[in-house]
């Protein structure tokens, strides 16, 4: 398995998804057309959990994203349910700039929607 | 021999290397501050220090996408700083970039040479084809 | 803001491929979103593109100019109206206008400075550029005049100045420069007068609106939007701030996702933000067909019916389970909106025809 990688841009996020089980996304996703830019994750991501690792790590670091983007890293969140259910080490750890409780909070409402180890954390 | 000055450039304000050793004199990108003087304020000191003691050549180049009619003073007070240069037994040559369909710097670049008085060439050069993704 | 004054001034810039108004403190670290604004519109043309560099050009110095000459200027606060900054293109024509406030004593000066640039041919103006910048010391004054004559000259059309005193001391100096694509000015569309440029600020600024954008809605258009009021924000973590900068992504993305799109392929619309006491408002309006307004007004009454925390429930629950439409997107966005703007929120749809309406929301935050 490839590892994924997309550069940050004026409306898209930085990427980053390791077939050693850690997932990143960061800064600003606002894309125009959502489903085309997430497309390649999701696939990406299926073909990850028919064979993961023992241990994944999915780390959001994000300074503004549309509710469009919201409801995307929800769905990818899903998918990696059935791994944890089934014993695996999966861990969500949301990151939010200092005194950006904004951010915090949306992460928190995130999480009160999937059923991930779920850890928001101040950096 | 003088330190190099080296100014990185912004989203208005342009890239700057001067640097004797290496031989590269350069001003390139958007020159758009609005306050000219307080950016090429370190510019002009470096330079007023050059001439005084400048490498046998000084090839200066520019290469401006866009500049402010404040900026085009500063670059004239460049400019007239290297004359100083030329008058000297040392050579001076500015080399003015342009992207061969923008008009508008190689016509700035025309006037500014009917102004000073040292070799001055004016240069196009292809700008590299972007691909914008289109939906 | 009514929803008949936000159709109205939607159909005054009817003409406008692109409108731009920003009212407000003017400073410097803008002047890059305003070339990437009107970069994103000016290939619809050919006429126009020829002329990017030289709009760029012009837009830059007339906003500077605006920086520069506001310095000793009594706060915002005490004047009946913000400086403006506005950006028209109708057909092949580009209008660039400013407005700002000036000491008294400069209105002779700048009237006779402008007026007499107004006499002078190309030829006679490009000798007066080389002259000036030929000498080798600055001005008293910084830029000595250079901003005005590259104005009159790139512009290839006469300067247009008008005077509107304040008070004793200050007067509104607005500036237009007019660069025409066509070789022929009388094939302009329209010539927009100054003073028509004098009573859309007045009419604004009577609103309390801080920005007017109208023009074809995409992502090129949206994001150097967003950017410029990232700009204004005091910092990107501060929490009002912030949850403004949603709503307004939300609102400005809802407009080309709903849009109708007119035979020109274009999908027009129109968008305010504005001052609100403490508070902003945000406003949209724009095409829709008439075929999906029955559903999406139907979905804006529910959720508008509901209180805070019943949207923070359902936001969830479409967050998780999703809800997505044949035109895409969950109704998140709007939920979004609504919460966040307290249920401050209003919509309206007109019809216009058999096949279209008229769609405004307003949220405020």
């Amino acid at each position: 398995m490839e590892e994924l990688l997309r550069e940050k841009t004026e409306d898209t996020p930085y990427v980053e998804l390791l077939p050693s089980g850690k997932i990143t996304f960061k800064e600003r996703s606002l894309p125009e057309d959502s489903n085309s830019f997430f497309a390649p994750i999701f696939d990406w991501v299926s073909e990850y959990v028919k064979n993961p690792q023992e241990k994944t790590e999915i780390i959001f670091q994000l300074e503004y994203f549309n509710s469009a983007s919201a409801r995307k890293f929800v769905k990818i969140l899903i998918e990696f349910e059935p791994l944890f259910d089934n014993g695996k080490n999966v861990k969500v750890i949301w990151l939010y700039k200092q005194g950006d409780i904004v951010i915090r909070d949306r992460g928190i409402e995130i999480s009160k929607v999937i059923s991930l180890p779920f850890e928001v954390k101040e950096i | 021999m003088q330190k190099p000055l080296y100014i990185k450039g912004t989203k208005d304000c342009p890239q700057v290397t001067l640097d004797c050793e290496n031989q590269i004199f350069e001003i390139s990108g958007r020159s758009l501050p609005e306050d000219s003087a307080q950016f090429y304020a370190p510019v002009e000191a470096w330079l007023e220090s050059y001439v005084k003691s400048p490498n046998s050549i000084t090839e200066f180049n520019f290469r401006l996408d866009y500049f402010n009619s404040s900026s085009s003073r500063k670059i004239m007070s460049i400019l007239f700083e290297l004359e100083k240069i030329a008058k000297t037994k040392n050579a001076v040559k500015i080399n003015w970039y342009y992207e061969e369909s923008d008009e508008m710097i190689k016509e700035s670049g025309e006037e500014i040479r009917s102004i000073v008085k040292i070799p001055f060439e004016l240069k196009s050069y292809k700008a590299p084809v972007v691909v914008k993704p289109k939906k | 803001m009514s929803p008949e004054f936000i159709f109205e001034t939607f159909l005054d810039l009817k003409k406008d491929y692109l409108s731009f108004s920003y009212l407000g403190n003017i400073h410097d670290e803008i002047t890059d979103m305003l070339i990437q604004l009107s970069e994103s519109n000016i290939d619809h043309v050919a006429e126009l593109s020829k002329m990017r560099n030289k709009v760029s050009f012009l837009m830059v110095e007339s906003f500077q100019n605006i920086v520069r000459h506001s310095g000793n200027i009594p706060v915002e606060g005490n004047l009946p109206k913000p400086s403006l900054f506005q950006i028209r293109n109708i057909g092949a024509t580009y209008y660039i206008a400013s407005a700002n406030v000036i000491p008294n004593v400069k209105t002779e000066m700048l009237k006779n400075r402008i007026g007499r640039l107004n006499t002078l041919t190309q030829e006679e103006l490009k000798s007066l550029y080389m002259e000036v910048l030929s000498q080798e010391q600055d001005g008293i004054q910084r830029g000595a005049g250079l901003g005005l004559i590259e104005m009159a000259r790139k512009s290839g059309h006469k300067l247009e100045c008008f005077f509107e005193p304040i008070n004793d001391e200050y007067t509104y100096f607005y500036l237009q420069i007019k660069m025409s694509g066509k070789k022929n000015p009388s094939e302009d569309e329209i010539n927009l007068t100054i003073e028509s440029t004098q009573q859309l600020h007045s009419k604004l600024s009577g609103e309390n609106i801080l920005l007017l954008l109208k023009g074809n809605f995409s992502q090129e258009l949206i994001l150097p939007v967003l950017k410029m009021v990232e700009e204004n924000m005091s910092s990107f973590v501060n929490v009002h701030d912030k949850n403004t900068f949603f709503v307004l992504g939300e609102i400005l993305q809802n407009i080309p996702k709903h849009s109708f799109v007119n035979e020109e392929g274009v999908k027009e619309g129109i968008f305010f933000m504005e001052k609100f006491g403490e508070y902003f408002a945000i406003t949209s309006g724009n095409y829709v067909e008439n075929h999906y307004v029955v559903d999406f007004e139907e979905k804006l009454n529910a959720f508008s019916k509901l209180s805070v925390s019943e949207l923070n429930s359902l936001y969830r629950k479409y967050l998780r389970e999703g809800n997505e439409t044949e035109h895409g997107g969950a109704g998140l966005g709007l939920i979004d909106i609504i919460r966040l703007s307290n249920c401050n929120f209003q919509y309206h749809f007109q019809k216009i025809n058999e096949a279209i309406s008229f769609f405004t929301m307003r949220a405020v935050v």
